[in-house]
């Protein structure tokens, strides 16, 4: 075929016409048609390139449509965490004003020089208490904030978790006898594990802390070690007011409470579980819990050996 | 633990001195906060500036009943608290004595929180992260305002 200068025969200009209007649509299907066409062979290559140029808007302009849907959701998604955040953020500046107030009011109080020696104790104990648990829900906060951005470096050795449990039990013990709460232990020989022991200190004194805060006197905790397959597994079981199944859930959750309260006015920061539940999923493992409405509650960790 | 006692707590006063308003009438107070440490500072406070402690709660249900039974002069009561919030409690004491004379101290900061405790029918909202010379004066001018009511 030779280079033509002669006008497209019958028929050539309304598939010309129609080819461009399909491809002004996006559709280049009709392209290979002008090719075959006597009297379009000079003119098809310039159709295809300008098919091709207007194919590639298309294809940017599809990419730069889906790029908007994912950041439009990446936005909701943001806008969410940042509404929970804040929700937080409020929890927290409530938490943390309500002993502040109490420490400025009772420390006013106490200036006043006529003040009766009851009271003042009364007064600086009270001051002692609520330091103290702020202290502890500032250390709480810390911590959640430090693993939700990701930063939670793991210190891991081969530890004996049974070793560790049994100290943690040994201390928890001092609390639970001044309750009339008593510890039981059935801590075997276990294999050591990749674990920070530090880290699943906090664990164990969270999870044992939970079980003699919200049992009554006269009941046992009781604490358990074994190895199972590839894993060490280790569950606390209380005799406590039991957990009901709707608030199973939210268990793990940042400032979640539930409706129990510490039986001897223990303060609670709703923080403990969502910490003690990221540490085990740092390790590679995972917490559990079953329970019934005043039966009790077991709350099960499982490690993996090789971690 | 039983904070929810209905005994009168003696109130020291002569103690505590110098702040007493009134010595011929002694207004009957009730703290509802579940903060002990909070209670302690309301009921210091409250026994400096010349009242009677009419009892102590450390949720709203048990406030609310010893509300019935010890029928204060005022009632000082939490927002945030277990079993059944400021609120709730405040509806319930209102529609037990609509006259009641109730400030909601807490350190609730939420805007619509504080709004349903207004449109509940509280007095006087005063937030706990005020200065204690601020809250001092607030209750200060909130018991006289009582007592000429009463007088």
């Amino acid at each position: 075929m030779s280079p033509s200068n002669k006008a497209p025969e019958d028929g050539g200009e309304a598939l010309l016409a129609e080819t461009i209007k399909k491809i002004a649509c996006g559709d280049f299907s009709s392209l290979e048609d002008l090719y075959a066409l006597p009297g379009l062979e000079g003119i098809a290559p310039q159709v295809a390139s300008l098919a091709e140029a207007m194919g590639l808007i298309l294809v940017k302009l599809e990419a730069r449509e889906f790029h908007l849907e994912n950041a439009a959701e990446a936005e909701e998604r943001l806008k969410a965490l940042n509404t929970l955040k804040d929700k937080h953020l409020g929890i927290a500046a409530h938490d943390l004003r309500n002993p502040i107030a109490a420490i400025h009011g009772l420390s006013d109080l106490l200036g006043n020089p006529e003040l009766d020696e009851d009271s003042r104790r009364t007064f600086v104990e009270s001051i002692n208490t609520v330091s103290k648990q702020m202290l502890i829900l500032v250390n709480d906060l810390l911590d959640i904030s430090v693993i939700e951005s990701g930063k939670l470096d793991l210190n891991t050795i081969a530890g004996n978790l049974s070793a560790l449990l049994r100290e943690r039990a040994d201390l928890i013990s001092i609390n639970a006898k001044t309750k009339n709460i008593t510890v039981t232990t059935d801590l075997g020989e276990v294999a050591d594990v990749p674990i920070d022991v530090d880290r699943m200190r906090q664990v164990a004194d969270n999870l044992l802390g939970n079980a003699v805060k919200f049992s009554n006197p006269g009941t046992t905790v009781h604490l358990a070690c074994r190895q199972k397959d590839d894993d060490l597994v280790f569950s606390i079981t209380d005799e406590g007011p039991g957990i009901p199944q709707k608030d199973l859930d939210k268990l793990f959750g940042v400032f979640e409470k539930l409706d129990n309260q510490p039986t001897a006015g223990e303060k609670s920061t709703g923080l403990g579980l969502s910490i003690a539940k990221r540490i085990v999923d740092a390790h590679g493992g995972d917490i559990t819990v079953e329970s019934e409405v005043s039966k009790g509650s077991t709350f099960t960790v499982t490690i993996p050996i090789e971690g | 633990m039983d904070t929810a006692s209905g005994e009168t707590v003696s109130c020291n006063s002569n103690t505590v001195g110098g702040e007493s308003m009134d010595d011929e009438i002694k207004l009957r107070v009730l703290v509802i906060d579940d903060e002990l440490a909070i209670r302690t500072w309301l009921k210091g406070l409250l026994t400096s500036l010349g009242c009677e402690i009419a009892g102590e709660a450390e949720n709203g249900q048990d406030g609310l009943e010893l509300f019935k039974k010890e029928r204060p002069d005022l009632t000082l009561l939490d927002l945030k608290m277990p079993v059944m919030n400021g609120v709730e409690a405040l509806k319930f004491i209102l529609a037990d004595d609509p006259d009641a004379h109730i400030i909601m101290l807490t350190s609730e900061t939420d805007p619509t929180v504080i709004k349903d405790s207004m449109i509940a029918g509280v007095e006087y909202y005063l937030p706990k992260h005020n200065s204690p010379d601020k809250i001092k004066a607030t209750l200060q001018e909130q018991l006289e305002k009582i007592k000429s009511n009463l007088g």
